[in-house]
């Protein structure tokens, strides 16, 4: 066996690398278009590839898409918790806002009637019935509020004290038909009572009053003071309508309250007139 | 029924207690406070018979009294008398048709109200021109509680069901 037939294999192999080497650094010297077997194969291939890629870049865009999806629900989901505390605190602050004004109201109605000692409550439940009308706030005995006490609010008269309890008590609203006050005419200073009708929702009647007394719509009527029960001169509302009684002895005046009845949140309770005697 | 049953549904006529006096009467169409209690009581009576509507009409009647500025007891006798006599009729009727409590309840609403109005008037506690309070506040109170009743009905009797199946006495409701 010559020298030849020993070495063969490894100078067919040295020969492929070095053609290959050569092939090579040729073929990328100066590559500006396909060479031929590139061109050959990728008309074979081209097709497959370009289906088989879009299928890749399907599948990879899928599963992106999914992922991408995955976190745009969590952003999503942050953004709306985000935007839900947003809303909570902006429903917060308009309340506060709201609640703020009326109290300034209710601030400001004290400093405008330094003759008297209030107390401040909250409406804590409303009459269950449709034929009654009270409110119940959340001060009682132990405020110091007792029985008969007046009730009212920066628009008006709202009502007196019916019942107490320790930290509580029911208010009997001026619509309620046992409620009854003493009221009068601002202007023309006719004194009559005022009651409230089962049924009403907003309307109160000024009842005995004189036939000629002269009354006109847009009258407003304040408290007399006649009774005891209530300060005079707490506004109750204003006179709508007048009419005849059925004997004709006697007028009454049909009264849309101050009040707004069905909005009371807070009140203010008329403990004692400012010098220390009760509120008359 | 065992204890807790009865606890369940005392928390029921009080959170109904609460809504009537607050949230109720706050957002009030029309101006109209439904009685969640009268329904209850009817309903009751409707499924479980005459004593239980007379034991649930007095006591949660009476607790509608209590929150009520109103004449002490006069719900508590009218829901008992009413949870009495439509209780008769508990054994005669097809329960799961839901137009039933519809028109129970508009009628025991006439009828409550009137007999309310009537009551408080001998006591002197209310004087209403009646026509006008059948036209403003009655009908359509019988017809908000007649409209508010088969979703309450409809709830409690499927309670009741569930109640009678597992371990109940098994009353055929």
């Amino acid at each position: 066996m010559g020298w030849w037939e020993r070495y063969r294999r490894f100078l067919q192999l040295s020969v492929a690398v070095i053609l290959i080497i050569t092939a090579i650094s040729f073929i990328n010297r100066g590559k500006e278009h396909y060479i031929l077997p590139e061109r050959l194969l990728g008309i074979v291939l081209s097709p497959v590839q370009g289906a088989v890629q879009g299928i890749s870049n399907y599948l990879t865009g899928t599963i992106e898409g999914i992922v991408e999806l995955r976190n745009l629900r969590d952003e999503n989901r942050r953004l709306r918790e985000e935007l839900e505390k947003r809303d909570y605190m902006y429903s917060l602050l308009a309340e506060l806002r709201a609640e703020n004004a009326r109290l300034l109201k209710l601030v400001n109605l004290r400093e405008m009637m330094p003759e008297f000692e209030t107390i401040a409550a909250r409406v804590i439940a409303r009459e269950p019935s449709n034929w009654y009308n009270a409110i119940t706030i959340n001060v009682g005995s132990q405020q110091g509020i007792e029985v008969d006490m007046p009730v009212i609010t920066h628009r008006g008269l709202v009502g007196r004290v019916m019942s107490v309890d320790g930290n509580r008590a029911q208010v009997l609203l001026l619509l309620d038909q046992r409620s009854s006050v003493g009221g009068m005419i601002q202007k023309s200073r006719e004194p009559g009572i005022v009651k409230g009708f089962a049924g009403e929702k907003e309307n109160l009647r000024l009842l005995y009053l004189p036939r000629d007394a002269k009354i006109q719509a847009g009258d407003r009527v304040i408290t007399s003071g006649l009774g005891g029960v209530f300060p005079k001169g707490l506004i109750i509302g204003s006179v709508i309508e007048v009419k005849a009684e059925e004997y004709g002895l006697s007028q009454y005046a049909v009264v849309r309250a101050a009040a707004d009845f069905h909005h009371l949140e807070e009140v203010l309770v008329i403990v004692a007139a400012a010098d220390g005697g009760e509120g008359e | 029924m065992k204890r807790l049953d009865y606890g369940v549904l005392v928390l029921l006529v009080l959170l109904c207690l609460i809504l009537q006096s607050t949230l109720l009467a706050t957002f009030s169409p029309w101006g109209l406070i439904p009685d969640l209690i009268l329904i209850y009581v009817v309903s009751t009576a409707l499924i479980r018979g005459s004593n239980e509507g007379a034991l649930w009409g007095f006591f949660a009647g009476l607790g509608l009294d209590l929150i009520s500025s109103g004449f002490l007891g006069l719900h508590c006798l009218l829901k008992m008398v009413l949870g009495f006599f439509i209780g008769l009729v508990e054994e005669k009727i097809f329960k799961d048709n839901l137009l039933l409590p519809v028109l129970v309840l508009f009628a025991a609403t006439l009828v409550h109200e009137l007999l309310f109005l009537l009551f408080a008037a001998s006591y002197k506690q209310l004087e209403v021109r009646f026509l006008p309070a059948l036209s403003t506040i009655i009908l359509p109170l019988s017809l908000y509680n007649a409209l508010l009743s088969p979703f309450f009905y409809a709830k409690l009797l499927s309670w009741y069901r569930g109640r009678s199946r597992y371990g109940g006495e098994g009353r055929g409701i």
